[in-house]
């Protein structure tokens, strides 16, 4: 009996590009990703490579030229110390993506590990541990951060740990739903009446299933990590002066006078934080479109 | 002769009649122009005034697109009319605007789904969504459209109507949703009912109900029909006439005791090779070959044309026109006419290879066996009751037969399959397996088990890892029972593919690129990787296309004459089970209710629910209908976790008398000497139904 | 339904433990106490007098001892007084509440009703000009983060236009008016608004699409019901239903987002009030803030429940 068929013999039309293939065909037919992708690029290069780029030091004074709107030498013009903004806005964007990057690896890590336990074992496990989800979650998470930035102080290190470590909750919430519903999905039940062990059921068969929503879920929290270190800076409490990042750069825009006439001081930093964060959210909305399971799970 | 001449002369009848609806040369695609889904290709139908008219398709093949295009109820974009027109009483459906078509809709032409539950709304009562259509089309007050939507309840059969307008549809089985659904049509007495698959959804028995109800509402209204199915048998019994899609086209059109007595395309005898005949279970199923049409050609050729036996050059150059053969039946098939002549079968019946005869050896013998889903419940969580999925069920299967578990929806014979293999921890009972109790085993044992044994799932999507590649999947077992090298398994995965019939090339695709039969085919092979002794196949069949189950059906009859196994199988469609089990064993809310040779239980059903449920099997023969005495149950299967005291079945059950509700029927065996044995559990087995 | 409540009751006394036990942690690991805050403020001090104010306090007991006076105090209303002023916590906090919680009721509402029908919108627009411009507009919202709105906000609002005040509730010197007050909410409540009104309209539009393909839709449309009706009493009713879960995720974000409007507007609230304690490091005002913040934020999570049950008839909890 062969299977020789109209819906088979198309199968073999095509070449096979795996999943991995067609998830990144399905990312770069999605526009907006794309952008997202080109300008995060951009914007990562320029921090990195900011020494070539800047003709400045980010803290180098210029005494001559204080409060210089942009245009000639200093591009983006100087603040009230005469140092030159876009050298800060590259220098800062080290700080601001680097904390962003760290921190949520480090509660991605927590939360990963915690939401297999709890979505694999269940039970007390389960239990014990979505109380502790509960608990953290109950805490608005600028506020805690703030209260544990007052007891460890303000620093970048600090900020870095510390959002880390309280912002692991909904990772971990998503990995055990994930993993919960996928213990029903029949293959799962396939792969036990095989009798496959647990520990290859759960990385053969679980986690690569439930990454994709994962790694979406990574990258749009780099997005409001971003957001929250640019919120401490701004209250005084993430990097500190003289270090640049985007958010303590607005710090200056407090007073009624910067704010109004010199608007090349904050706005360029706040635009670079929105361009960054929109930039990640294009990505991490076009990483959900082409790591959508429908598209390799089928069904009617 | 008598038989064709009557329907000849109703089908007469019917055109000389006025068409309510007569829709010409439609045609809807989807999706952008150029890389179209070309879902209705050119479709003419005429349907008179109240008659009714099967439209059968399998998934894919435009039927449901064509009925929702005429009620405007495709999204545009993506959808799009390319050509036709649908006349309704003269006026043109799809050339008026949508807020004509609205005025028609609901009051003219009125239209039930597939789904009973998704259907309904979830969060406005019943009462508020039937009455709204009273409201708009007919401007009632209140009061006076409740009063008609009551009477239409009663009319479909919803006990304590009154109560139940303020209750929610979560609150209603899927039956009686049906009905409401049905009411909810009717309320403005449409001249025209679209049944868009309105028992797919449903068990066997509530399918007979259903059916029951729109054919009488249908003889009280006086209103025509078309009903959507991909179950030729089961619009046989109450048609008038029959249309069958393919690929988005009409293939063939014809009075129903023609369209079974004489059709004459291929596609359409094709299916009717594929489903087995409840009296001729020795001839082997002739499936059509091939999978289903690839719709995103456009069509310039007999959509057919991969999949049948006759195709010539011009079937696959130019499309075909439905052709006059006969009164009022027509087909589009470039070779009609030359076929006609030929036999009709395209070779003799083919005796079915009987297997090796079972042996009087059990290898499975399950006695006692209860799972108990524990319910909890209040502030503390404490378990407050238990859903007897299974409640006491003994069986034996023996070695080289099929033994077939079947019931309908919610009566624990999947929970028994898995329980047999491990996957649910037993209450209660035991599970011997070639003489050793398995009941409880773990680790090794349990092990070992699953090497001997393995299991065949439900659904062809969600029991294949959509991240794995094919190969893999079917080595998994191998590999987790490290069974030989690498080199040994890859040469076994390639030896499993050829006996499942999947090309070698398949090897490295992911399921996704796979369709519902091929993932079936893998599934099986991943079953038998190991050589196992015994499979439990659950339900392999119920989410494919008709045309493929045969395929599949076929397939699992051969790997048993050829592997020596032994087979359970879970399933609920009674036609096939006839076809290709042994034994029968009939569950009702978690007990069997009855056990013996599929002759005697199919010949002669002692049970009165067996009876029910053989009754209310679509048979594919419109002359069956009128000779074949059905017993509709009335009432729908009770929550698992409060059965009925004594007999599970006696609230439904028309023989039960006292003794039902109080005391639970011992198992009787009525099998004459030498024909194995007959077990029944019910205090009035085998007495005449009223 | 009852039985639901209680045990959802019963699960958060667990959780709201762990929540004083984090919150006096905090304090606990606070470098400074009361007694050095307030021998700081009076004048000459020695090591005795500063041990002898600590057993007053009960400062010189176990941690455990001194977390069950704390939680015994709390229990009885008590919050503590503030290092910087010896005001008690409490009225600091009842003073400014009904501020803070103006600004977010204010701006959570504008956030639902504008992000909603938005939203709602934008999926009827589907595939149209109208829906890729709010969804863009969508995507925009939620990557400006609170201050930074705010700092435009009275840039153009306040300092160029001239419209409307920058900072403050009431024109200074001026007897208070509602008007008045309200003109100096529209700035925060606004900066605090839109970046809220973007994720409701992204929800919106994703429940509205579902709803829309749902086929309950269909059978309305069936039945030949007016658009408007389909969409409202069909479309609205079930899209809605989702976005409970997100109002219920929205507020612990708007007290984090609170505390950075009300620096930049100067809004008297609790917001203000916690960043000018953690700078003065001023605990017993810390812990009341976190304290309270954590327990409205868990009344809101059990009327998220609430609102459940009663707009899907599905959920029957038991």
């Amino acid at each position: 009996m062969t299977d020789a068929t109209a819906a088979d013999m198309t199968i073999a039309a095509a070449t096979s590009r795996g999943l991995w293939g067609e998830a990144a065909r399905r990312f770069l037919n999605h526009r907006l990703a794309t952008l997202g992708l080109v300008m995060l690029a951009v914007i990562v290069l320029a921090c990195v490579l900011a020494p070539l780029i800047a003709h400045y030091g980010p803290n180098d004074i210029d005494l001559r030229g204080r409060n210089q709107p942009p245009g000639g030498i200093h591009w983006l013009g100087t603040d009230g110390t005469g140092r030159d903004i876009f050298a800060r806005i590259l220098y800062g964007g080290r700080i601001s993506l680097t904390v962003g990057f760290v921190a949520v690896a480090i509660s991605a890590a927590i939360g990963i590990f915690i939401g297999c336990v709890a979505g694999y074992f269940g039970g007390k496990v389960d239990l014990l541990l979505m109380g502790l989800i509960d608990m953290v979650l109950t805490f608005p998470r600028l506020v805690i951060i703030i209260a544990f930035v007052a007891v460890v102080g303000p620093s970048i290190f600090n900020t870095m740990v510390v959002i880390g470590l309280l912002s692991w909750p909904s990772i971990a919430r998503l990995t055990r739903g994930e993993i919960l519903s996928l213990r029903n999905q029949e293959f799962i039940l396939a792969a036990r009446s095989l009798g496959t062990s647990p520990s290859t059921i759960i990385l053969e068969h679980i986690l690569p299933n439930v990454l994709s929503p994962i790694l979406v879920a990574i990258t749009l929290d780099v997005a409001t990590v971003i957001l929250l270190e640019a919120s401490l800076s701004f209250l005084g409490l993430g990097a500190q002066a003289p270090a640049a990042s985007w958010g303590n750069m607005l710090r200056d825009a407090r007073t009624l006078s910067i704010l109004e006439s010199q608007p090349w001081m904050w706005m360029p930093p706040g635009a670079m934080i929105a361009i960054a964060v929109l930039s990640i959210n294009f990505v991490g909305d076009g990483l959900r479109d082409a790591l959508d399971p429908q598209h390799i799970m089928g069904g009617k | 002769m008598g038989a064709d001449m009557l329907a000849i002369d109703r089908a007469a009848r019917a055109i000389g009649q006025q068409a309510v609806l007569s829709v010409q040369g439609l045609s809807v695609e989807f999706g952008p122009s150029g890389n179209s889904v070309y879902a209705v290709n050119d479709v003419s139908f005429e349907l008179a005034e109240g008659e009714s008219l099967a439209i059968v398709g399998e998934s894919g093949s435009g039927k449901s697109v064509t009925v929702q295009t005429l009620m405007g109820l495709i999204r545009k974009p993506p959808g799009r009319v390319t050509t036709g027109r649908a006349l309704f009483r003269g006026r043109d459906l799809l050339a008026m605007p949508d807020s004509e078509l609205r005025r028609i809709r609901g009051r003219d032409i009125a239209m039930i789904f597939q789904d009973p539950m998704s259907s309904l709304n979830p969060v406005l009562t019943i009462g508020l969504q039937l009455t709204e259509a009273l409201r708009e089309h007919q401007g009632l007050p209140v009061k006076e459209a409740e009063r008609q939507a009551l009477d239409m309840l009663d009319l479909v059969g919803i006990a304590n109507a009154a109560q139940r307008m303020q209750a929610f549809p979560h609150q209603f089985s899927g039956g009686q949703l049906q009905r409401i659904g049905i009411a909810m049509a009717l309320v403005c007495k449409p001249s025209i009912l679209i049944a868009d698959e309105p028992t797919t959804a449903l068990d066997v028995t509530i399918q007979a109900q259903i059916v029951e109800l729109v054919v009488r509402l249908q003889k009280q209204l006086g209103m025509a029909i078309i009903w959507i199915s991909h179950d030729l048998s089961l619009v046989a019994g109450f048609v008038d006439r029959v249309a069958v899609m393919y690929a988005g086209s009409i293939v063939e059109q014809a009075p129903v005791e023609r369209l079974f007595a004489a059709p004459v395309h291929p596609y359409t005898i094709g299916l009717l090779n594929s489903i087995p005949s409840l009296n001729a279970a020795n001839t082997r199923l002739v499936p059509i070959k091939g999978a289903p049409p690839n719709v995103t050609l456009p069509p310039t050729f007999c959509a057919f044309a991969p999949r049948c036996e006759h195709t010539v050059a011009r079937c696959r150059e130019a499309k075909p026109v439905l052709e006059t053969v006969g009164a009022g039946h027509a087909t589009a098939c470039w070779r009609w006419r030359e076929l006609a002549q030929a036999p009709r079968m395209p070779a003799a019946p083919i005796e079915r290879v009987a297997a090796a005869p079972a042996s009087q050896a059990p290898l499975l013998v399950v006695s006692g066996l209860k799972v108990h889903f524990p319910i909890r419940r209040g502030v503390l969580r404490r378990q407050v009751g238990a859903v007897r999925a299974v409640d006491g069920v003994s069986f034996e299967v023996m070695r080289g037969e099929t033994l077939a578990l079947v019931g309908e929806s919610g009566c624990g014979k999947s929970t028994t399959g898995r329980a047999v293999l491990g996957l649910e921890r037993p209450d209660e009972g035991s599970i011997l397996f070639d003489g050793k109790d398995y009941a409880g085993a773990t680790g090794d044992a349990l092990k070992q088990r699953r090497r001997d044994m393995q299991m065949v799932f439900q659904n062809p999507f969600g029991s294949l890892n959509p991240r794995m590649t094919v190969g893999r999947i079917i080595g998994e077992g191998l590999r987790a029972q490290k069974i030989g090298t690498r080199a040994s398994r890859d040469a076994r995965v390639s030896e499993l593919l050829a006996l499942v019939g999947l090309r070698e090339a398949l090897r490295n695709r992911y399921p996704f690129e796979l369709s519902g039969g091929q993932r079936q085919r893998v599934g099986i092979a991943r079953a038998l990787a190991a050589n196992p002794k015994f499979i439990i196949a659950d339900e392999p069949i119920s989410a494919l296309d008709v045309s493929i189950q045969a395929q599949i059906v076929n397939l699992l009859d051969d790997l048993k004459t050829r592997l020596g196994l032994t087979y359970l199988f879970v399933g609920h469609d009674l036609s096939m089970i006839r076809y290709l089990s042994d034994r029968v064993a009939v569950m009702y809310l978690g007990r069997i209710v009855e056990t013996g040779s599929t002759n005697a239980v199919f010949g002669a059903p002692l049970h009165p629910y067996t009876r029910a449920l053989l009754s209310a099997i679509p048979v594919p023969d419109p002359k069956a209908g009128g000779t074949r005495r059905r017993i509709v149950l009335g009432g729908t299967v009770p929550d698992p976790s409060r059965p009925p005291p004594g007999c599970h079945f006696h609230p439904r059950c028309p023989l039960a008398t006292d003794i039902c509700a109080r005391v639970e029927p011992q198992v009787r065996d009525f099998g004459a000497n030498g024909a194995g044995r007959h077990l029944v559990a019910c205090h009035h087995a085998g007495e005449a139904t009223p | 339904m009852l039985s639901y409540l209680l045990r959802k009751l019963l699960l958060s006394i667990p959780v709201l433990f762990g929540v004083t036990v984090i919150v006096f942690a905090i304090a606990h690991a606070m470098p400074g106490d009361a007694v050095l805050a307030m021998i700081t403020a009076e004048a000459p001090s020695s090591e005795e007098l500063i041990a002898m104010r600590r057993g007053e306090l009960g400062l010189d007991q176990q941690v455990y001892v001194q977390y069950l006076n704390w939680i015994g105090q709390v229990l009885h209303g008590n919050l503590g007084r503030s290092f910087v002023n010896g005001r008690g916590v409490g009225d600091i906090v009842g003073e400014r509440l009904p501020m803070t919680l103006e600004l977010m009721g204010v701006a959570l509402l504008a956030a639902f009703v504008i992000g909603t029908t938005l939203g709602v919108i934008s999926a009827l627009r589907q595939y149209k000009l109208t829906d890729y411009s709010l969804t863009l507009a969508g995507f925009v919202g939620v990557s400006i983060p609170d201050f930074f709105m705010g700092l435009l906000l009275v840039y153009v609002f306040a300092l160029e236009l001239r419209w409307l005040p920058s900072s403050g509730i009431s024109t200074a010197g001026e007897n208070f008016s509602l008007l008045d007050n309200l003109r100096h909410l529209v700035l925060p409540a606004a900066a605090l608004a839109l970046f809220r009104a973007a994720i409701f309209m992204r929800y919106a539009r994703a429940g509205m699409l579902e709803v829309l393909n749902q086929s309950y839709m269909r059978t309305a449309k069936a039945k030949g019901l007016r658009p408007g009706t389909i969409t409202l009493r069909h479309g609205l009713r079930n899209a809605l239903i989702p976005l409970v879960t997100v109002f219920g995720l929205a507020l612990p974000t708007l007290f984090g987002g609170s505390v950075v409007v009300e620096t930049i507007f100067q809004w008297p609230g609790i917001g203000l009030m916690f960043i000018d304690s953690v700078v003065n490091r001023d605990s017993p005002v810390i812990m009341g803030y976190v304290l309270i913040t954590a327990i409205i934020v868990m009344l809101a999570n059990l009327a998220t429940d609430l609102a459940y049950s009663v707009l899907d008839p599905r959920v029957s909890y038991d």
